[in-house]
């Protein structure tokens, strides 16, 4: 529905300027960090060491100051060749994480900084949450095979979803009702998805040579991508859960594991090796591949991502030789803040509807309308100014007003490129050309702040 | 110190004959094993020694548990045994010497000549009454035509051999078998080598009345790998010999150890620079194994401790055996962050807990003179396993339960190993296969690769291709799906020995122990 519409481009610049690389953390000791970005791109769970064992910590991913969230826990990793999948997980607001140790697998709350254990596994049991973190899953052994379980949290059942799995690990990762997993499959391990409320479970890859798969989905749950052979070497995969078409993305011919994760907007951020392992960006075609690092050192990378690829932490060895957190941003962090009322058109009412692809911020208005135009005020001061003959007001002193044709039902939209280096505060909103709805045929909509 | 004592006391005719009874291996000179034959069995060098005489010749050696001779060498080191440099004399003489060399009625012909080192190797396969001994062998080193040492590769202990019939004689694939039984000894049996061909490999199939003991495979095509296809980087040892065993921290730092000079060493590969860590004197580094925090763990092999060094702090830290004595050797993960640690010499594993800086546990292998060798874990099943290189087998010991057991169905001395997905792969010392156990299963294959080679210490690459670090100079990478293997020839660091890792991105690291160097093998 959204790309239906009609868009205007405010600028000139059609991708993102360079980004801007930052170390979050210092001094975090020996071992790996395994950094997870929430999805709204907000905050980095990672885990250091604190008094000779290995905690959980959150920091922003603009930096400040680590937040420590376990005490004493000591909380275990996987490692080793096939032990390359991160050992926390993350809901998209940042507010739950999951980790493991001996006593199990904990569900964090830090709001109400609370720890409980959910399941009382630890053998590798790699829990993940959803984006909600209402829902969380992991592999548990059960006669000698890891199987994966799904619950519903914090006081679910964990229920057992697969059975005699064979050798190796599960892997599992869910998105609301989808959990996707390997399995072995003559030999190899396979990517299948089941559907936890109908109870299916479909196969979606075939030979895909030996190692682990490392699948994940990218947010918004229409494709997931993951890592397979091709001449011998371990290649990045997107398979879409909407058109079953899988796409080889690279084609690295390099050792190593790539560990992909995508964005919900066709960007994928890998790890693969010049001399030592570095991150790339590419789009999920394969093309426009972006090094994001350079000469970094230490072993895996382990890019994570936010749901638009705003960032990219990792992982990489300072000065002082310890693994800490890097976060390389392509666009600042935005807050918008709604201020003010939307007035009233002839039908239905009027919605914001701002979204982002990329670093591209496109600010949109719903209405019930049927072809219709409107105008997108741009200014660099909030007001309040009452517009005669409506019940609109003017809440913002308009630099640029750009006009948007609607030629169907539909929203309007406007596309506000954002790069690395832009600062400060705009405030815009839309005004919509509805001759019934009022003497002056205009209806405004609330305001909207953008700090950037 | 013994030749002063020796001195001391055989003034005393009476204690002369009390000393000769009770301590025979301190009245010869003792001849240590000759540098040549170092790596001839595993830890040659490690392995206590006992005076040996056959066939009217006086030999130093190493022997089996029922005392059969497994490596030997001239007693006196200054004094070269006059054996027959001969070959069908040499197979008389073994032929002569069958109770001392525990050969059953077996008997000893001349089969191939290879070189080994800078030495001549003549192999003697070994027969019975027409029916040749699968996969056993004698082996006798020259160098100059002179007499280095001789390896007997015979089933020990051996305790019956059934006798073949006249079928058995006149059929050409019939062979005598080691089957080893609860005990780990050997009866010898008659089996048959099912041979099988695709259009890729040569499959043996090695079956006896209990049906198929193992599967061993050889691919048709050569081994070498295309020219450009993997890059080496090779970098000498600044200080310090015998670089041994090798991991890499999660920085993607190398770590090494040289018990020769109580050191472990880490290598930046983004500076190319050393650094060497002393650890308590006298120590003897030796297996090294880095955690999941960046510690390096290694068994301190002469000072009887574990060590760790905190490679963030550089705080080297040693904790005494649980028993006495010991003498530890490589540490390996468990799957409840505890740390394993062979004792070859000791017939032991013992289990850490670095939290509480605390032994949990050691415990006797149930065979003995196991010769315990290295661990891996099983983290599905909470097992970890080891090989028995003198027992032939894999131990495995599960929490709360005693140390179990599987023997290899060949005798090639299974020294290093590593695990994944329901499969231990090992290494044999002895020959050139690499070995597998399908856990679920409980079925054994082999898969040969270039003659020549032995292994040696063994790695995994992230998409599961095994890694054999060749003890003469390859590096020699195996492909499950094609069951073929690949090779890669050594510029200069050859002669591995224990040391061989995958480093987080993926690259082959290495130490070619006599040579002092390490180095690394970047495949495509």
């Amino acid at each position: 529905m959204k790309h239906s519409v009609l868009i205007v481009s405010l600028f000139a610049i059609a991708t993102p300027a360079m980004g801007q690389l930052v170390k979050l953390t210092t001094g975090s000791g020996g071992g790996e960090r395994q950094p997870v970005v929430s999805a709204d791109g907000r905050v980095v769970a990672y885990l250091a060491m604190s008094a000779g064992t290995r905690e959980l910590f959150t920091i922003p991913t603009k930096g400040g100051t680590a937040t420590a969230r376990t005490t004493g826990k000591d909380v275990s990793v996987g490692y080793g060749t096939f032990d390359s999948w991160t050992s926390i997980s993350m809901s998209a607001n940042g507010r739950y994480i999951t980790y493991w140790n001996l006593s199990g697998v904990h569900l964090v709350d830090t709001v109400s900084k609370t720890d409980t254990v959910v399941a009382k596994t630890f053998l590798i049991p790699y829990p993940r949450l959803d984006t909600a973190g209402k829902r969380a899953v992991w592999q548990s052994p059960v006669n000698n095979q890891q199987e994966v379980f799904v619950m519903d949290l914090p006081n679910g059942t964990p229920k057992q979803i697969t059975t005699t799995s064979g050798a190796g690990r599960r892997l599992p990762v869910v998105d609301g009702g989808l959990v996707l997993f390997q399995k072995t499959v003559g030999g190899w391990h396979e990517l299948f998805l089941h559907d936890v409320q109908l109870n299916k479970t479909t196969q979606l890859t075939t030979n895909s040579g030996p190692g682990n798969r490392y699948g994940n989905f990218a947010p918004g749950g229409d494709s997931i991508v993951y890592e397979a052979i091709a001449s011998g070497c371990k290649e990045v995969f997107v398979h879409s859960l909407l058109t079953s078409k899988t796409t080889k993305v690279s084609s690295l011919g390099k050792t190593g594991d790539r560990l992909p994760v995508a964005t919900m907007d066709r960007h994928l951020f890998y790890q693969s090796r010049s001399n030592t392992l570095e991150v790339y960006r590419a789009d999920d075609d394969g093309k426009n591949v972006v090094t994001v690092t350079t000469g970094s050192s230490g072993g895996l990378r382990r890019p994570s991502t936010d749901a638009h690829g705003h960032v990219v932490v990792f992982q990489a060895a300072n000065a002082g030789g310890t693994l800490e957190v890097w976060c390389y941003r392509y666009c600042p962090e935005v807050t918008l803040t709604r201020y003010g009322t939307h007035d009233k058109p002839s039908l239905g009412k009027l919605e914001s509807d701002d979204y982002w692809y990329r670093c591209d911020l496109w600010p949109g208005i719903r209405t019930s309308l049927f072809n219709y135009w409107a105008v997108w005020a741009l200014g660099v001061r909030q007001t309040s100014v009452k517009i005669p003959g409506t019940g609109s007001s003017l809440y913002t002193d308009p630099l640029l007003l750009a006009p948007v044709h609607v030629p169907a039902l539909g929203g309007a939209y406007a596309r506000l490129p954002v790069p690395q280096a832009m600062k400060g505060t705009l405030y815009y909103q839309w005004f919509v050309f509805d001759a019934s709805a009022n003497a002056l045929g205009i209806v405004g909509s609330e305001g909207t702040k953008a700090s950037f | 110190m013994h030749r002063t004592v020796l001195r001391t006391t055989l003034r005393l005719s009476q204690a002369t004959v009390f000393l000769a009874l009770v301590m025979p291996s301190s009245i010869a000179q003792d001849a240590p094993v000759p540098n040549g034959l170092r790596d001839a069995i595993f830890g040659a060098h490690k392995h206590p020694t006992a005076n040996v005489s056959i066939g009217g010749h006086a030999f130093r050696g190493i022997v089996s548990r029922d005392g059969m001779p497994v490596l030997v060498w001239s007693r006196d080191a200054k004094s070269p045994l006059k054996l027959p440099f001969d070959r069908a004399a040499f197979a008389r003489w073994i032929n002569g010497a069958d109770k001392e060399f525990k050969h059953l009625g077996f008997e000893a012909s001349f089969k191939s000549n290879a070189r080994y080192l800078d030495m001549d190797a003549w192999v003697f396969e070994l027969s019975r009454k027409g029916v040749p001994l699968f996969d056993h062998w004698v082996k006798v080193y020259w160098k100059d035509k002179i007499f280095v040492g001789m390896l007997n590769h015979f089933p020990a202990p051996a305790t019956s051999v059934v006798e073949p019939t006249d079928g058995d004689r006149s059929t050409p694939d019939r062979v005598y078998y080691a089957q080893a039984d609860a005990k780990a000894e050997y009866r010898l049996v008659i089996a048959t080598l099912s041979r099988r061909e695709t259009a890729t490999h040569r499959r043996t199939e090695v079956v006896t009345r209990r049906g198929a003991e193992v599967e061993i495979w050889q691919q048709k095509d050569g081994y070498m790998a295309p020219a450009g296809a993997a890059t080496f980087s090779e970098y000498t040892v600044p200080s310090g010999t015998f670089p041994d065993q090798i991991w890499a921290d999660s920085t993607g730092i190398i770590w090494f150890s040289q018990p020769s000079n109580n050191w472990v060493t880490s290598f930046n590969p983004k500076t190319s620079k050393f650094t060497q860590y002393a650890t308590t004197g006298g120590s003897g580094p030796d297996g090294l194994w880095v955690d999941d925090k960046d510690r390096v763990w290694t068994g301190l092999y002469y000072s009887s401790h574990l060590g760790v060094l905190d490679v963030a702090t550089k705080k080297f830290t040693a904790f005494a055996p649980p028993y006495t004595p010991a003498s530890l050797a490589i540490p390996s993960p468990s799957s409840r962050d505890t740390i394993w640690v062979t004792d070859h010499k000791n017939n032991r594993i013992s289990e850490f807990d670095p939290k509480q800086s605390t032994w949990l546990g050691s415990h006797v292998m149930p065979t003995s003179a196991t010769w315990v060798v290295a661990g891996t874990v099983d983290r599905t099943r909470e097992r970890v396993w080891f090989t028995g290189y003198s027992s032939n087998s894999l131990p495995y010991k599960d929490i709360g339960k005693p140390i179990g057991e599987v023997p290899t169905p060949t005798r090639g001395g299974p020294s290093f190993l590593v695990y994944n997905d329901n499969k231990i792969w090992y290494s044999n010392w002895l020959n050139n296969r690499l070995g597998m156990l399908d856990v679920a299963s409980s079925k054994f294959t082999e898969y040969t690769y270039r003659a020549g080679e032995t292994g040696g210490p063994i790695a995994i690459t992230p998409t599961g291709k095994p890694v054999i670090g060749g003890k003469v100079s390859h590096i020699v990478v195996f492909d499950p799906v094609s069951k073929t293997f690949t090779d890669y020839a050594i510029p200069s660091s050859r002669r591995l020995k224990d040391g061989i890792t995958v480093s987080p991105d993926g690259a082959i690291w290495f130490t070619g122990t006599y040579t002092n160097k390490i180095a690394r093998l970047v495949i495509k």
